[in-house]
C-alpha cells in the first residue's frame, strides 16, 4: 500500500491546478523515492513533468510501486475542498480502485475524507534525454507570467531570444508587434526580481503563447522560474516546489517544443 | 431588343429561383432612353422560420408617373390585398411595359449560412446588401435612378433616417432615398415592389420541392413560428444528424431552440429530439497553437508502458467516462 502526508494541502492544490488545464488524464507513479507524473498535452507539443521527492512529505510509505491513473480536473475539484492550512494524506491500496484523500485541519478538529475513482490510462512513458542547455535564465515567476500575458494580447507566437545583454521576448500579430527586454541584473534589492543569465551562445526560438500561458499557472508555487534553452530542442520552464533554492524537494517542469520556421 | 416579341411572365409561368435574381425580361423603353427614374423597394418573408426571404423592386420613368398612377390605381400595400388580387396585379405589372421590376430571392439556406458563420451577418445586414444589389442591378440596366423609396421595418432596421443615410452613402449621394415604415402604402412604386416580392415569396413556398431524399412534408402553414401548423412541421421534420431540411432557417430562435434543448421538450416530442446529438468540435485554437511546431515525441523517446503483474481491476478509460463497471461474477448479472 501507499500512504503519504503533506503538511500543506494547498501546495498539492496549486500543483494540480497548474497541470489540469494542460493534461486531463495522467498517471501518477508512486515508488519508494517519491511521486512523479509525466504527461503530454493532447497535441504532443508540450510535456509536463512533476517530481516530488519523499523529503517533501511529513510521512511517506510505499511498499510497492503503484500507478494512480487520475483524472486531474476531478482531482482538482476534490483538492478545492481543503482548508487553507489543512494537511493532506493520500492513500491507495495496491491495485486499488480508489485514491483516498484525507484533509485534517491544523488542530485536527476537522477531518474530511474523499475518495477519487482511479482509471487505467494507457499512457506512453517518455524518456527525457539528458539534455545540455546552452542558455539558462533565472527570473521572477510573476514577471514571466506578466510578460506572457502581455505578449498574448498581440499574437499567438512569441520569440524568446537570449544574448549577453539580456533576454528579449517578441511578438508579431495582426494588430502590431511587441518587444520586452530584460537586462541581466543580479544585484537588485529584492532577490526575487533578479534576472540571472548564463549563456554560452545566443539563441532565439519561437513558441506558442497558448502553452506558455498554461505553464504560468504554476506561478503561485514559486517566486522564481528557471528557463533553459538550446537550439532545436524544447524549452524547459521549471518551478521548484517548497524551498525555492532546494532543488532536492520537488519540481514542476514544463517542456515546450519550438515552432519550426515555415520557409 | 423588341419588346413586342417578348411575352411577359405571369404568375403562372414565372420561374422563381431557389436563390438569386429574377427580373423583368425587358427594360421599359422610357428608362432605356435615359429618363429620370424612380424606384421602390420592399421585402417579404422576414418573419417566417421557413422558406426564402424576397426583396422586390419596381421602377419607372418619372415622366410616366402620372399615367401609371392613373392606370394602376389598385396597386397598394401587398398586405392589404388578397392572394388572388395580388397575383392579378403582378401579371399587370409584368405586362405593363412602362414598368420594370426585379426580385432578389435569399434562400433559407443562405440566411442560415450568413447568420451562423463565425462572424455572423445580421438579418438587417443581409437586407441592406440585397437592397443595394437590387438598386445596382437597375442602374446596370442603364436606368438613371434619382429617387428611391424603401419600405423598412423601422422597429428592426432601426432609425429610418440613418438607414436612408447609409443607402445614400452607398450610392455616392446620387439617389434621393426616402425610408418609411409604410412606404408600400404611401408610394406606388414601393407598393408595386411589395407585390412583386410577396408574389415571388408565396410562389417559392407553394412550389417548394425538397432536395433531401425522403422529405415531402409540405404541411407547414404560413411558415411563421406562431402558426401551429409550422410548429408541428418543425416537430415532425427534425433529423438527428442534419437537423432540418434546407427549407428551414436554422438561425431562427424556434429552430435553434429545438435543436439545442432537447430536455425542455414535452415528452411526446422527446422521442424525436432524443436523436439530436450535440457535437463539440476540437478547439480550433489548440490546433492553431500547435501548428508548425516540433513535437515532444521528436525529442523524447517514447515507450509503451510494460504491463506488470496481474491484470488491473481498475476501469478502462472508456468505461470510466461512461460510468460503466466490469462485472466479473456471474451472480451479479443474474
Amino acid at each position: 500500500m501507499f500512504e503519504a502526508t503533506l503538511n500543506k494541502a494547498s501546495t498539492l492544490k496549486k500543483l494540480i491546478d497548474a497541470i489540469k488545464d494542460l493534461v486531463t488524464d495522467g498517471n501518477i507513479e508512486v515508488s519508494e523515492t517519491g511521486m512523479n507524473l509525466q504527461a503530454m498535452d493532447s497535441s504532443h507539443v508540450s510535456l509536463v513533468s512533476l517530481v516530488l521527492h519523499t523529503d517533501m512529505f511529513e510521512h511517506f510509505r510505499c511498499d510497492r510501486a503503484v500507478t494512480l491513473g487520475i483524472n486531474l480536473p476531478n482531482f482538482a475539484k476534490i483538492l478545492k475542498c481543503s482548508g487553507n492550512d489543512d494537511s493532506v494524506t493520500l492513500k491507495a491500496q495496491d491495485d486499488g480502485e480508489n485514491l483516498s484523500i484525507v484533509f485534517e485541519s491544523e488542530g485536527q478538529e476537522r477531518v474530511s475524507e474523499f475518495e477519487l475513482k482511479l482509471m487505467d490510462i494507457d499512457a506512453e512513458s517518455l524518456g527525457i534525454p539528458d539534455q545540455e542547455y546552452n542558455t539558462t535564465i533565472k527570473m521572477s515567476s510573476s514577471e514571466f507570467q506578466r510578460i506572457v500575458r502581455d505578449m498574448t494580447v498581440l499574437g499567438d507566437t512569441c520569440s524568446i531570444g537570449c544574448t549577453k545583454e539580456g533576454v528579449k521576448f517578441s511578438v508579431h500579430g495582426d494588430l502590431g508587434a511587441g518587444h520586452i527586454t530584460l537586462r541581466s541584473n543580479a544585484s537588485v534589492d529584492k532577490e526575487d526580481e533578479a534576472v540571472e543569465i548564463q549563456m554560452e551562445e545566443p539563441v532565439e526560438l519561437n513558441f506558442a503563447l497558448r502553452y506558455l500561458g498554461f505553464f504560468t499557472r504554476a506561478t503561485p508555487l514559486c517566486g522564481r522560474v528557471n528557463i533553459s534553452m538550446s537550439p532545436d530542442v524544447p524549452i524547459v520552464i521549471a518551478y521548484h516546489i517548497g524551498d525555492k533554492d532546494a532543488e532536492g524537494a520537488g519540481s514542476l517542469s514544463y517542456y515546450l517544443a519550438p515552432k519550426i520556421d515555415e520557409e | 431588343m423588341d419588346a413586342e416579341t417578348i411575352t411577359p411572365v405571369t404568375t403562372s409561368t414565372v420561374q422563381v429561383p431557389i436563390d438569386g435574381l429574377l427580373e423583368s425580361r425587358t427594360t421599359p423603353p422610357s428608362v432605356r432612353r435615359g429618363e429620370a427614374v424612380k424606384l421602390g423597394i420592399d421585402e417579404a418573408g422576414r418573419g417566417p422560420v421557413l422558406g426564402a426571404m424576397t426583396f422586390g423592386t419596381c421602377y419607372w420613368s418619372i415622366a410616366d408617373d402620372d399615367a401609371i398612377e392613373a392606370s394602376q390605381k389598385e396597386i397598394d400595400d401587398s398586405k392589404q390585398l388578397t392572394d388572388e388580387k395580388r397575383s392579378k396585379l403582378f401579371d399587370r405589372i409584368a405586362a405593363d411595359e412602362r414598368m420594370g421590376w426585379a426580385v432578389e430571392v435569399v434562400s433559407a439556406a443562405r440566411i442560415s449560412a450568413e447568420m451562423l458563420q463565425v462572424k455572423p451577418t445580421s438579418l438587417n445586414a443581409i437586407s441592406f446588401d440585397a437592397t443595394c444589389r437590387l438598386i445596382q442591378r437597375v442602374l446596370d440596366r442603364g436606368a438613371d435612378v434619382v429617387e428611391a423609396s424603401v419600405a423598412a421595418f423601422v422597429d428592426t432596421v432601426g432609425d429610418p433616417d440613418s438607414y436612408s443615410e447609409r443607402l445614400t452613402r452607398a450610392f455616392d449621394g446620387k439617389i434621393k432615398f426616402t425610408v418609411a415604415k409604410k412606404a408600400d402604402a404611401l408610394y406606388k412604386c414601393t407598393g408595386a415592389a411589395s407585390i412583386c416580392a410577396k408574389v415571388c415569396r408565396d410562389l417559392s413556398i407553394a412550389r417548394w420541392t425538397y432536395d433531401e431524399p425522403g422529405v415531402d412534408d409540405l404541411d407547414f402553414g404560413s411558415g411563421y413560428p406562431s402558426d401551429p401548423a409550422c410548429v408541428a412541421w418543425l416537430a415532425r421534420n427534425v433529423h438527428g444528424v442534419f437537423g432540418y431540411p434546407n427549407f428551414c432557417r436554422f438561425s431562427w430562435a424556434p429552430a435553434k431552440a429545438r435543436l439545442r434543448d432537447t430536455d425542455t421538450q414535452p415528452d411526446d416530442l422527446k422521442a424525436q429530439f432524443g436523436a439530436v446529438v450535440k457535437v463539440d468540435f476540437d478547439a480550433k485554437d489548440e490546433d492553431d497553437a500547435a501548428a508548425n511546431s516540433m513535437k515532444i515525441t521528436d525529442w523524447a523517446t517514447v515507450s509503451k508502458k510494460k504491463q506488470t503483474g496481474p491484470a488491473k481491476k481498475k476501469r478502462k478509460r472508456a468505461h470510466f467516462y461512461r460510468s460503466l463497471e466490469s462485472l466479473t461474477e456471474l451472480a451479479e448479472v443474474c
